[in-house]
């Protein structure tokens, strides 16, 4: 459908409003509020941290070191764990030799209590 | 540069203020990331830019979210629309079509705002818009086609429907 010719003209004349536009200057305080925000930004101490923080070597080296620090304790934790089963083995050995229960077995108690009567 | 692309884009002084200030805030905090792989100001314009939608985003949300306060009672203020935005920068004799204009182009998507908003008011050649929106030059041309298409079609509905 072809549109009437007035509109056409207003629909060209209003896409070419924007021609030799020029800049729009900002208000000339702006500079000191941005200046003011940013010097806000650079005192603040959490401010600080979170952007330190932030930085993506900081983070992976974080991750890193709290991986590394699991598997040393995942590490030392098993190792642990087989002393302290040879460990509770020699305090039975000991517990046994103290009360010479070692040398009694099945064998010797019989005998033993064969002998009494 | 940073202020008028970010007037262009959210139209509206106060707000292209803020969004400037967040622009530079931006750029201080992240220079250390700018490889020099592309021009300064190519790099000042995707922060602008991006920052510019986000700010578009944002009021939207707010927007819709105090309609559906206001439809439930919770919010007795009206939704106010926004008013007609006049650019200081447009020849006098043109502020009543770029006022017009400006409405249809805060009606079109986001990526179409932006191609033609950096080539229209910036003065970007496609090539410039192309490295500022991280694109090739075949993109923003096909862009700013379906742009110039989508403008013509809403001032048409609009010039039909106020002099019908």
């Amino acid at each position: 459908m072809k549109l009437p010719e007035h509109i056409e003209k207003q629909v060209a004349e209003t896409m070419a409003s924007l021609d030799g536009t020029s800049r729009a200057a900002a208000n000339p305080f702006l500079y000191t509020r941005i200046k003011a925000a940013m010097d806000a930004e650079e005192s603040g101490f959490w401010s600080k941290t979170a952007s330190f923080m932030t930085r993506p070597i900081v983070a992976v080296a974080t991750v890193l070191v709290i991986l590394l620090m699991n598997s040393l304790i995942c590490i030392n934790n098993q190792d642990s764990h087989s002393n302290s089963n040879m460990a509770s083995q020699d305090e039975d050995q000991l517990l046994s030799r103290e009360y010479s229960v070692a040398s009694i077995n099945e064998e010797t108690l019989y005998t033993l209590n064969e002998e009494q009567p | 540069m940073v202020f008028n692309t970010c007037m262009g884009l959210v139209q509206d002084a106060n707000d292209a203020e803020d969004v400037a200030q967040e622009v530079f805030i931006q750029v201080y905090e992240s220079v250390e990331q700018f490889k020099g792989e592309s021009k300064f100001s190519t790099w000042l314009y995707r922060i602008a830019v991006t920052k510019s939608l986000d700010h578009l985003r944002k009021k939207k949300r707010k927007k819709r979210f105090a309609f559906l306060q206001s439809l439930f009672g919770v919010n007795e203020e009206e939704v106010i629309q926004d008013p007609e935005f006049h650019h200081p920068g447009v020849k006098l004799e043109n502020k009543e079509q770029a006022a017009v204009l400006f409405k249809a182009i805060s009606k079109l998507p986001d990526n179409q705002k932006a191609a033609f908003t950096l080539h229209k008011l910036e003065g970007l050649s496609y090539q410039e818009v192309a490295e500022a929106l991280s694109t090739t030059v075949s993109s923003v041309e096909s862009l700013m086609h379906r742009a110039r298409g989508n403008l013509r079609k809403i001032l048409t509905d609009y010039y039909q429907k106020n002099n019908g």
